[in-house]
């Protein structure tokens, strides 16, 4: 379903649509949440209330961006506001609050760049995922190969699935985003090369 | 995702072109601080172990609790009804809009909007005991070499197989949620309404066609003067020539409603008393015959509830045979309420929740599992 669509039906607190935002953002965002907290518990119920505050004071959103934009920063805010009460020291707050500063609309936003690579890793099948993993983390062919048992073929083969997967889903999910948005400029620069 | 998010994404899983890493390069030199931005992104370890925190986390779990949550705290939207109720027709209808107050235990399985009406489904049992579930349509299901069915939405059709001396028989279960049709081999069309059970013959023989119902089911006969066709309904024996009627055994007594045509009705090896079109018997330990307003015992078949000064226990019968819901009327005074009103069986249970506790300011919740009606 397209991203317009789904926040005019968060706006108009559509049950169906609340439960998509739990399939779309919720792991995403307990992800994010832990760059401030350790504690993963914590993290998800500040998730939560965030999600039901939504819904509670039927918050409506401009837009897509606007929407995610909120999401993030709405948790990165719960997420100081914990540690504050938990008297966390001055500094490691100040430190916290400049590594992950408030998402802006109009930037680059990592955590976003993750939701969709893990959205894609998630389905991938699972001995290709594992391979692929491996690989992000540094290991040779050879060394996948007698961790999981497999020829180092296989490894090869399978990683070149993951790779060509993500990549073409990727090129998809932004030729998506352009026929929604009719964003021109973003097509120029793809015609340049992007 | 923006264009350049989706290049960064790429570029992680190192599956960028020659092309595509020019374009990141010219990015990079644009701002200073970027170049260290895609560094720290592009820490590996980083990438993996951020995504087995994100294997781990249960979001099903979440959109549970999350349910949960925001159902204890529902409360019901206004909405403009065409509903009345005898007692209230003069009185100035007061609207009340209020929080639910349950506690944690008590907190309720659904909300009323997702309480969806009945669909088309029914299961088709044989003598031998097997059974097909007939939710499809376009299916031929064939029983042996002589005799087949075919299904289409909602429906089943006998083919008129040909006449044996102890033909088998078929019986074609509807449960709660649920309502079906079919046409048996002589052309008899009927309509089985929810939780309800129809038994026939695959093909009728000797000098009646007799089937056997319990539940409820609107019956157009095929013509046939020579064969009379024979419904046994609960204490009921309904016998009648080429005729349209209704009959429900959902009560202990069974309700005979004659649309057109004649027929007759009796108990089991009593006297036979006859039915003129509009007329209600009522069977039970003897035969009650009055005149009707045919219209509310059959708008079901037309895809309607119609209510007319109907008691609510009847009414909730009713909505839980349809929605396969539980409903708990908890004041004895309520249960007699009498409400008039029409709506379409499609719409969800809460429109018609809606009507009743606006009608006659009573409340309704849903507490765990079921709906309960109170003052």
């Amino acid at each position: 379903m397209n991203n317009k669509g789904f926040i005019q039906r968060i706006n108009k607190r559509e049950l169906d649509a609340f439960k998509e935002l739990y399939d779309r953002y919720y792991r995403t965002l307990v992800v994010y949440a832990a760059n401030f907290i350790d504690d993963g518990d914590v993290g998800e119920d500040l998730v939560q209330e965030v999600i039901i505050n939504i819904w509670e004071h039927r918050l409506s959103f401009s837009s897509y961006a606007a929407f995610t934009t909120y999401l993030y920063n709405a948790v990165r805010n719960a997420s100081l506001n914990y540690l504050k009460h938990q008297g966390v020291t001055q500094k490691y707050m100040e430190y916290l609050s400049q590594t992950y500063s408030p998402v802006d609309e109009e930037a680059v936003n990592d955590e976003e760049i993750y939701r969709h690579l893990f959205k894609l890793i998630d389905e991938l099948p699972p001995r290709c995922r594992e391979i692929f993993l491996l690989h992000m983390e540094g290991k040779k062919n050879e060394e996948i190969a007698a961790m999981l048992q497999l020829s180092v073929e296989t490894v090869k083969t399978q990683k070149k699935r993951a790779m060509a997967y993500i990549r073409d889903n990727l090129d998809k999910a932004v030729l998506l985003a352009l026929a929604i948005n009719g964003g021109k400029a973003c097509f120029f620069e793809i015609l340049n090369g992007c | 995702m923006k264009c350049i998010e989706q290049l960064i994404a790429k570029y992680l899983t190192k599956n960028l072109s020659e092309e595509e890493t020019e374009y990141l390069r010219r990015w990079v030199e644009e701002l200073p601080g970027r170049e260290e931005y895609l560094r720290r992104l592009a820490e590996r370890n980083d990438f993996s172990v951020k995504y087995r925190r994100y294997e781990a986390v249960d979001a099903e779990g979440a959109k549970r609790r999350f349910l949960r949550k925001i159902r204890r705290r529902q409360i019901f939207d206004t909405t403009h009804w065409a509903w009345y109720s005898a007692a209230a027709v003069a009185a100035l209808i007061v609207v009340s809009v209020w929080f639910s107050r349950t506690s944690e235990s008590e907190a309720p399985a659904f909300l009323l909007t997702e309480v969806a009406p009945g669909t088309t489904q029914a299961v088709l049992v044989l003598e031998n005991g097997s059974e097909f579930s007939l939710t499809r349509g376009g299916e031929t299901i064939a029983f042996d070499d002589s005799l087949s069915a075919r299904t289409e939405d909602g429906a089943i059709t006998y083919n008129p197989g040909h006449a044996v001396k102890s033909p088998e028989y078929h019986t074609l279960v509807v449960p709660r949620g649920g309502e079906y049709r079919i046409t048996l081999s002589d052309g008899t069309r009927v309509h089985i309404n929810a939780d309800s059970k129809l038994r026939f013959p695959v093909a009728f023989s000797g000098s009646e066609r007799r089937v056997q119902l319990s539940g409820e089911a609107y019956f157009e006969v095929a013509k046939e003067a020579a064969r009379p066709f024979v419904v046994e309904a609960g204490a009921a024996r309904v016998r009648q020539y080429g005729t349209i009627f209704n009959i429900n055994t959902y009560n202990d007594a069974a309700e005979v409603v004659l649309v057109s045509g004649a027929i007759g009705v009796s108990r089991e090896n009593g006297a036979e008393v006859s039915l003129a079109p509009g007329q209600l018997a009522v069977c039970d330990e003897g035969i009650e015959v009055r005149d009707v307003d045919v219209l509310p015992y059959i708008a079901w078949t037309k895809g309607r509830f119609t209510f007319d000064d109907e008691r609510l226990v009847d009414i909730a019968e009713d909505l839980m045979r349809w929605y396969d819901v539980e409903i708990e009327i908890l004041d004895p005074e309520i249960a007699d309420m009498r409400f008039t009103g029409s709506v379409g069986r499609d719409q969800s249970i809460e429109h018609i929740m809606n009507a009743i506790s606006y009608t006659q300011n009573v409340r309704v919740e849903v507490k765990e599992n079921k709906i309960e009606i109170f003052k």
